[in-house]
């Protein structure tokens, strides 16, 4: 297929290195420097700004089966779409990040000539609310239908899992996990830092039910999110001054989320966390390279540069995939419904570890003389390295 | 430095062309004269190509990995075209120096030839001289890439250290795709100028210009190589045949990219700054010779024409056919072809030497230097083709001018020290043409290595110094000058 990627930032890189090797990809980017350092990977580049019409016909959109906009400007994410949809059809992706303009797109799907918007704000704070009562889970998502995909700390029995790339990853239907890990439902939760995503994450975790305190060192900022937030308590001061953490007795929350907009913020807040008692801590991570060593630091990593792209690359599969999770660092999971190719295969012909099967609405467990059968929605975990090479 | 990975993937292209070594066993078996001179290397090579494929399972390198990849394909390369020269054992060519030197300027598209007697060496070995140009004309690496798969990372890398000019251009997605375009027209164009060839032959106006001597001779004028299995190069032939060649090396020295396009229904060919001038400059020179031709043998317009073009085109090109002993030319006819030699063709073509993009580019720079003497506080980008180019581009062109001039002019010093202290003096003005030659991989000079003549001339050690300078001005000097400073080895 030929796609064409608008913007070649950290998100729109990763975009591009997943869909390089089995697509015909353009990239289109302003910056000479960007353009650089695309140079290691397989794709025609071109450079000049994407919001202008000759800058997307030289990228030959005319004839794109996909164009993703991934700028860090919402607004040139949109005009891209627009022109994209006047000069060719391709299936347009625009990725943004006011949550007005997706609630506005929300409205009517066709609205702006985009034909999927994607915010990692709401997909980063669904992901961290669902988790946040579960223990014994890292990261909780769900896949597709009836079934959820977990990266565990302990696996409780009844539960289906696999261990890939180091991780034990389970599967199974929201009621068996929460049978097998009984979630608490009223958690406290500290969240430092009220960034944009900070403020939806606390929206949501009270409709939970949980107790929500946020740590915000800017007064306006604070004002603002206390008058979105009112039934949550917000907390004007050093988020890392140890001081504040004993008088607001911020230890005492059962779970932490740092949540800056800067890196080095989010884990100087994240270690002072996990150093005064929260084991359990949450950082958004915004630079996916940057993963591993928040992780080495104890913290549970989530990168919403991660999640976008995932959204997006979910996007270019085509029908056949339902489903995709790769918030588990290392670990895809893919659900995947079973055609004329893929019908009567056994589970050691697919590319990865067969999980749960859904089969007329049921779950089923795959066991080693397992066939196949056409309709089946099947989920497949993989080690991420090989997922940009899959093919169905 | 990842060394292992860099070796394994230079054996896949050891092996590679350790397999090309089939068809002129082929015409050996068909003429029944030995194949030994081509089943030893070819089992050598695919032998030690598969065993160096084997240190690393899953080669990875980078920029860094890629100039030594490079350059030593290059030299590997060179090495293993030259064991069918020696094996085979006759001619001036069983000498190893003069194998290696032959070898290397088949690849490198040179066409300086060391070899005195033509009917010597048996038609596969002749036929092997050819084909090493057309290999060397597109580029190995360039052939790799399209081929194996395991080079096709990185291969973009790889392939702008390979190919002719400042830059690569990228014409798909993929590297792979874009390798294959490039040998698409390469081969193409070979076969149309083959046909053509052929079709004249039948039509009974090249009676000498055989099927077989077709395809030989388009071998070399596509990779504007110069190798004939003829002593007389393209003066063997009629005028008919000579304009073809014309033609053909005028394309072979032209944007390949641009044939692109153009098949496309793309023209920006008629637009392409580099091309204008390329041809420009074919037709400015050819027209300053008719004058000094016609004086000098009394040639018809025409003919001074088509002898002048011919000439000029070859050496711009840097294929090195000669219609004519351009070394009995009058003086000021022969200085125009040395300066010929340090234009070259067009960037992403076949031709060696200095390429006229960045002529073009390093002449704009020097009347911006000129205008900015009086206007001290004016900024001006230099442009081509409408487009700004970026200032560190234009350093690097300025720069590998400086460059290759200051080769040329130390190697040309060297030429002669090594003349006089062997007792062989060669003559300044010779010395330089052959250095412009071989550093240029144009193949004959002007003086005593005219295009009849042949490299044998010079001592051993200035021909060890032209195998070097051939590999140099193929790989466009900085991709294996690199290899020489001390900062590329260190961490």
């Amino acid at each position: 297929m030929k796609i064409v990627v608008v913007g070649a930032g950290r998100t729109g890189r990763r975009v591009v290195e997943h869909l390089s090797k089995n697509h015909d990809v353009i990239v289109v980017d302003k910056d000479p420097e960007t353009i650089e350092e695309l140079q290691d990977l397989d794709v025609l580049t071109v450079e000049g700004d994407g919001s202008i019409p000759d800058t997307l016909e030289e990228a030959e959109v005319a004839e794109a089966d996909y164009l993703i906009a991934t700028t860090n400007d919402d607004t040139v994410n949109i005009i891209v779409c627009s022109l994209a949809k006047m000069i060719g059809d391709p299936f347009t992706i625009a990725r943004v990040k006011r949550m007005e303009y997706l609630r506005l797109w929300g409205r009517g799907r066709k609205a702006l000539g985009v034909n999927l918007m994607v915010s990692s704000i709401p997909l980063v704070a669904k992901s961290i609310a669902n988790v946040i009562g579960f223990s014994g889970l890292r990261v909780l998502r769900d896949l597709y239908g009836p079934l959820f995909v977990g990266d565990a700390v302990d696996v409780p029995e009844g539960v289906w899992s696999v261990e890939v790339a180091g991780r034990r990853v389970v599967v199974g239907t929201l009621e068996e996990l929460e049978r097998a890990y009984s979630p608490t439902k009223h958690s406290r939760v500290l969240i430092l830092g009220a960034s944009e995503m900070g403020v939806l994450l606390g929206e949501m975790l009270l409709h939970k039910g949980c107790d929500v305190k946020i740590v915000e060192r800017d007064k306006a900022k604070a004002e603002k999110a206390a008058s979105v937030l009112e039934d949550a308590t917000l907390v004007v001061g050093n988020p890392l001054s140890t001081t504040l953490w004993k008088e607001e007795e911020l230890d005492e929350a059962d779970v932490a989320v740092a949540a800056f907009d800067s890196d080095e913020e989010t884990l100087m807040g994240g270690m002072l966390s996990i150093d005064r008692g929260i084991e359990r801590t949450f950082a958004i991570v915004h630079d996916g390279g940057l993963i591993r060593l928040f992780e080495g630091a104890g913290l549970i990593a989530v990168s919403p540069e991660v999640v976008t792209a995932d959204r997006i690359v979910l996007a270019t599969r085509g029908r056949k995939v339902l489903g995709l999770v790769a918030a588990i660092p290392g670990v895809r999971v893919l659900a995947i419904e079973v055609d004329e190719s893929l019908e009567g295969r056994e589970p050691s012909e697919l590319p990865g570890i067969l999980g749960p099967v859904l089969r007329k609405g049921e779950v089923i467990l795959p066991t080693a003389v397992f066939h196949l059968q056409k309709g089946d929605i099947v989920t497949l975990i993989l080690e991420e390295e090989r997922a940009g090479e899959l093919v169905l | 430095m990842r060394l292992k990975a860099t070796f394994a993937l230079l054996g896949e292209i050891v092996a590679l062309l350790g397999l090309t070594l089939i068809a002129p066993m082929l015409v050996a078996i068909h003429n029944g004269t030995p194949i030994k001179p081509f089943l030893i290397p070819l089992i050598l090579s695919t032998g030690l190509g598969l065993a160096m494929r084997s240190l690393d399972r899953n080669p990875e390198i980078g920029m860094k990995e890629a100039f030594l990849l490079v350059s030593l394909a290059w030299l590997f390369v060179a090495i293993i075209g030259a064991l069918p020269y020696m094996i085979s054992g006759r001619s001036s060519l069983a000498n190893p120096i003069n194998a290696l030197f032959e070898s290397m300027s088949g690849f490198t598209t040179t066409g300086a030839t060391v070899l005195d007697n033509f009917n010597e060496p048996s038609q596969a070995i002749l036929f092997w001289r050819q084909l090493t140009q057309w290999l060397g004309g597109m580029g190995i690496v360039v052939l790799a890439i399209a081929i194996l798969p395991r080079l096709s990372i990185g291969g973009a890398e790889l392939m702008s250290l390979e190919a002719p000019g400042p830059q690569l251009q990228k014409l798909t997605p993929h590297i792979r795709q874009t390798a294959r375009i490039f040998w698409g027209i390469y081969v193409g164009l070979t076969l149309l100028e083959t046909g053509i060839l052929t079709l004249l032959h039948y039509l009974g106006l090249a009676p000498r210009m055989t099927p077989y001597m077709a395809l030989v001779h388009s071998f070399t004028t596509m990779s504007t190589g110069g190798f004939s299995p003829l002593a007389l190069s393209i003066e063997a032939f009629s005028p008919a045949v000579q304009w073809v060649v014309i033609v053909f090396m005028i394309l072979a020295g032209a944007n390949f990219a641009l044939f692109w396009y153009l098949l496309r229904g793309d023209f920006r060919i008629a637009r392409n700054e580099e091309f204008r001038w390329y041809v420009a400059i074919l037709l400015v020179l050819s027209l300053i010779l008719v004058p000094m031709l016609m004086r000098q043998y009394g040639f018809s317009f025409p003919t001074a024409f088509r002898q002048a073009l011919f000439q000029v085109a070859s050496i711009v090109t840097t294929t090195g056919y000669a219609t004519m002993n351009f070394a009995l030319w009058s003086l000021p006819a022969q200085f125009v072809l040395f300066f010929a030699m340090f234009i070259g063709g067009s960037s992403g073509s076949t031709a060696g030497s200095i390429k006229v993009v960045r002529w073009v580019v390093a002449i704009k720079a020097v009347f911006r230097e000129l205008f900015q003497s009086f206007h001290g506080r004016s900024v001006k980008p230099i442009k081509l083709g409408g487009r700004i180019v970026d200032e560190r581009s234009v350093r690097g062109v300025l720069a590998f001018i400086v460059l290759y001039f200051v080769v040329f002019l130390v190697s040309s010093v060297l030429v002669v020290l090594n003349g006089t202290t062997t007792g062989k003096p060669i003559p300044l003005a010779d010395a330089m043409s052959a250095v412009a030659a071989t550093l240029g991989n144009i193949g004959p000079g002007v003086g005593s290595i005219g295009p009849m003549a042949n490299y044998l001339i010079f001592p051993t050690g200035t021909k060890i110094l032209m195998f070097f300078l051939m590999w140099l001005g193929r790989l466009e000097i900085v991709t294996a000058l690199v290899l020489f400073t001390r900062s590329y080895w260190k961490w």
